[in-house]
């Protein structure tokens, strides 16, 4: 049945435009900041945009942007299902809810790995044409986990518009309130957390503060640590501090298993 | 072992007190196999969540049903394999072509591709199957459905108004096709308010008014289940307005060749004495066989009266 699944998503998701359109604009965007970073150092004669010391300036902007536009993504190709009644259709011709569920999952997840992967392969190959002498492609343990870290932040904003796209059922409506909750979170936080410091420690694990969190290159790289916190000293700004990897690893697992829990629960109850 | 067997088959709408809508209303019905069985109704009359609940798309809130015997879940996903369905209008992807809507389809179904040709051959697609389904017109949408209903070869058959939107050529096509799969002894559940059509088509209906089964049997069962007489007078308001206090009078029209009257019993001779009785002599007072539509408008009238006012 995986099989069948895995068929008709890619044959959905490969005729759709908008997909390649979206997907297209974000490799794009890494494309156009890998060749700029590249020209950057040729022009200055020097070489930071090389590997392996370039990984983290390579996965940021991607591991920044790029679950948003994976969030445009599954809202394109989920939530038309419903407004087309497509979804109706493939349960009609044979398709429980159960396993109409399951093909989106099996879409979304190398979706998330693929969108992940983008500012990875093209940066990558970027900096791999540097003139810099000393450079290696070896991708080493705070590389690693800031790719993990990246696919996880894909994950969660992911899920969080399959979510919408299940709950809203039309495209308009999804990505508005996914674009809106991106600006009012924030506000949010900043308001319930001045109430009192237990609020204020929840609001650190909101589901847009933890993808951010999770993507910023201090957390990853001791170095970069090192940097910011001396000159936020020097600023007399207090010093970065983060939780555990570990446990912002648990959390954005839970916000994603959460979400689709909830998406498959709506289609579940609701009729078609 | 019947095809289709519902139990009470309830939907309702809503949970809140005086804003739910009963939709579906203790409808139990059995399709035997082989039978091509028409389903009758107004618009709203809840034909089409009835067919919903049996696909699979709408839950149940109260009732139960049996597909093929199959009534678990798991089961029923199973026999779902047995059936071809289309319900109201075409649903299929806008952006892919004809072609690719029926390879989705036919995936779902376990059916090879040239099974999606034949189908396509069938409803006279096969010219414009590369084209993109948004720029089909709707008589060609309807010919998609009807062509991805019939990819795995079904043992029964939903319809759900397949003729909307087809010319009369269209519809003569779908009354054909389905003349030729009752011949290969496919069971087939047709929805429709061509009662024409239906009359024509169909060997058992059902109709069904506000969610509830008003009449069920043979075409000629339900035909005859009323008895109609026709009357002609010298005074017709006179006679419309006798006929209307008759107690055993169940509808009274006037048509071009006199009243139509239905009547709870056949007795004219009952009839034609109360008229005497009032002073009305009829010049023609003969039994009147009534066709499915005159039944069907009988049995659900005042559904259509808010139209009616309009009109006129």
């Amino acid at each position: 049945m995986i099989g069948v699944l895995v068929r008709i998503e890619a044959l959905k998701t490969a005729k759709r435009l908008g997909f390649w359109v979206t997907t297209g604009l974000f490799a794009a965007f890494n494309a156009m900041f890998a060749f700029s970073s590249l020209r950057s150092d040729i022009t200055r004669e020097s070489y930071t945009f090389a590997l392996p010391e370039a990984w983290s300036t390579i996965i940021e902007p991607g591991a920044n942007i790029g679950p948003f536009f994976l969030g445009v993504v599954m809202i394109l190709l989920v939530a038309p299902e419903f407004s087309w009644r497509t979804a109706r259709q493939n349960v009609i011709d044979g398709l429980s809810k159960e396993r109409f569920f399951a093909g989106k999952v099996i879409l979304f997840l190398p979706l998330t790995v693929v969108y992940a992967a983008i500012p990875v392969v093209i940066g990558g190959t970027v900096a791999l044409l540097s003139p810099s002498e000393t450079g290696s492609p070896l991708v080493g343990p705070s590389d690693f986990n800031f790719m993990i870290a990246s696919w996880l932040g894909h994950l969660l904003v992911g899920s969080g518009a399959f979510l919408l796209a299940a709950l809203l059922r039309t495209s308009g409506a999804a990505m508005g309130i996914l674009f809106v909750y991106l600006l009012v979170e924030q506000i949010f936080a900043d308001l319930i957390g001045r109430s009192s410091e237990i609020l204020s420690a929840v609001t650190e694990f909101l589901p847009i503060n933890t993808q951010e969190v999770l993507v910023s290159p201090p957390l990853h790289y001791p170095r970069v640590l090192a940097e910011q916190n001396a000159m936020r000293a020097e600023q007399g700004r207090p010093l970065l501090e983060f939780h555990d990897f570990w446990l912002l690893v648990v959390v954005a697992l839970a916000y994603c298993a959460v979400f689709l829990a909830i998406a498959f629960l709506s289609l579940r109850r609701r009729d078609l | 072992m019947a095809v289709i067997e519902t139990f009470g088959l309830t939907k309702r709408y809503g949970t809140r007190r005086g804003n739910s809508v009963l939709a579906v209303d203790e409808v139990s019905i059995a399709v035997e196999p082989g039978q091509v069985f028409g389903f009758l109704g107004p618009n709203g009359s809840g034909k089409t969540t009835t067919i919903g609940m049996l696909v699979g798309i709408i839950n149940p809130t109260g009732g139960s049903f049996r597909l093929f015997g199959a009534s678990e879940p798991q089961d029923l996903v199973a026999v779902r394999t047995r059936v071809g369905a289309t319900l109201e209008t075409p649903n299929f992807y806008p952006y892919m072509t004809g072609l690719d809507n029926l390879r989705v389809a036919a995936a779902i179904k376990g059916v090879s591709r040239p099974r999606i040709d034949e189908c396509l051959e069938l409803v006279g697609l096969a010219d414009r199957a590369r084209h993109r389904f948004k720029t089909y017109s709707l008589g060609m949408k309807q010919r998609l459905a009807l062509a991805a209903t019939m990819l795995n070869d079904p043992e029964l058959v939903i319809l759900d108004e397949p003729a909307n939107g087809l010319d009369p050529q269209g519809m003569r096509e779908i009354r054909e096709i389905i003349r030729i799969l009752a011949g290969r002894g496919k069971t087939i559940f047709l929805s429709s308010h061509l009662l024409w059509e239906v009359e024509r088509t169909c060997t058992h209906v059902a109709i069904v008014r506000k969610g509830r089964i008003v009449a069920t049997g043979t075409v000629a069962e339900v035909v005859s289940a009323g008895t109609a007489a026709l009357l002609r007078a010298e005074d017709e308001d006179a006679l419309v307005a006798a006929l209307e206090e008759y107690p055993e009078a169940t509808s009274v029209q006037r048509s071009d060749n006199g009243v139509v009257v239905a009547l709870t019993s056949g007795d004219l001779a009952v009839l034609n004495r109360y008229l005497a009785g009032l002073g009305i002599h009829v010049s023609h007072l003969a039994p009147y066989r009534q066709s499915l539509e005159d039944v069907f408008i009988d049995l659900t009238e005042g559904d259509f009266g808010s139209m009616t006012e309009i009109a006129t």
